[in-house]
């Protein structure tokens, strides 16, 4: 039982040290990047530059609008063409 | 070292300083996570920039209001890292059945076990991390690395709090198998 208990101590002790290594590891990755003045300027303009604007609809309704009204009245017309078309030739 | 108490939250932040003081605010953190999840010091800057192209875009579209800055970018980024380390495993696998994994190996900046080349951590901390599903590596760097609660980290997750520390369970018991089996072998 004690052996056990040991054992399991022991896989604690060496779980615990790797993480903290790692985070370690991981800051000292972080501490060697370029100046962060730098590095947010560039993550700051490109973000910016390339964002798209937000969709604005009411453009877009518009222009459905108006295309359906065209084609309602182009259908019309020529269905009355057609009419008067027949009615000549009879 | 905590990271979620940030009082500044994201109203005025369309104001290209503020972002910028933002930017330079959250990006240490961010390269941490991103390092820790994907291992590769290009894809964790890469994984950066479209966080906060994200997030400007949020703030664009009204979408972003009143979360704190390092919560949110937090979690824009550990989801965009979770997302691309799932779609890395998936492709490794395809090229491994139709045999192609070796001619990609060095467009991924991955070797065969899908392990980044470019990192910056020490091969021996990759290894046993990467040995971890992405849902695991994630939890046990928001944790270890960023010091967040479980709660915290369920958050950033979007997990229940259970679940998180389910996941911090499996990977500690997962490190101690691997971390043992490497002592033995010594």
């Amino acid at each position: 039982m004690s052996d056990e208990h040991h054992n399991r101590d022991h896989q604690d002790t060496m779980v615990n040290e790797f993480l903290e290594e790692m985070g370690g590891a991981i800051q000292r990755a972080e501490s060697r990047l370029p100046s962060p003045q730098d590095r947010a300027q560039t993550y700051t303009e490109f973000a910016i530059q390339h964002a798209d604007t937000p969709t604005s609809w009411a453009p877009i309704v518009v222009l459905a609008v108006v295309c359906i009204s065209l084609s309602f009245i182009m259908y019309i017309g020529l269905q009355h063409i057609e009419e008067q078309l027949s009615v000549t030739l009879l | 070292m905590n990271t979620l108490e940030s009082k500044q939250d994201a109203s005025n932040l369309l104001d290209q300083d503020a972002f910028y003081n933002m930017v330079k605010q959250t990006q240490g953190s961010l390269f941490r996570v991103a390092l820790g999840i994907t291992g590769s010091h290009a894809i964790s800057e890469e994984l950066i920039q479209d966080c906060y192209l994200i997030s400007y875009e949020a703030l664009l579209d009204g979408r972003w209001k009143g979360e704190h800055v390092k919560s949110w970018t937090q979690k824009v980024l550990v989801r965009l890292a979770i997302r691309r380390m799932q779609r890395h495993r998936r492709r490794n696998q395809i090229m491994q059945i139709i045999g192609l994994n070796k001619f990609f190996e060095h467009k991924t900046n991955t070797n065969e076990q899908g392990i980044a080349t470019d990192s910056s951590i020490p091969p021996h901390f990759m290894v046993h991390l990467h040995a971890l599903p992405v849902m695991q590596r994630s939890a046990l760097i928001l944790h270890v690395v960023e010091g967040l609660s479980a709660r915290q980290v369920a958050e950033q997750l979007g997990k229940s709090e259970g679940a998180v520390e389910q996941l911090l369970v499996r990977a500690k018991k997962t490190l101690k198998q691997r971390l043992e089996e490497d002592h033995d072998e010594r």
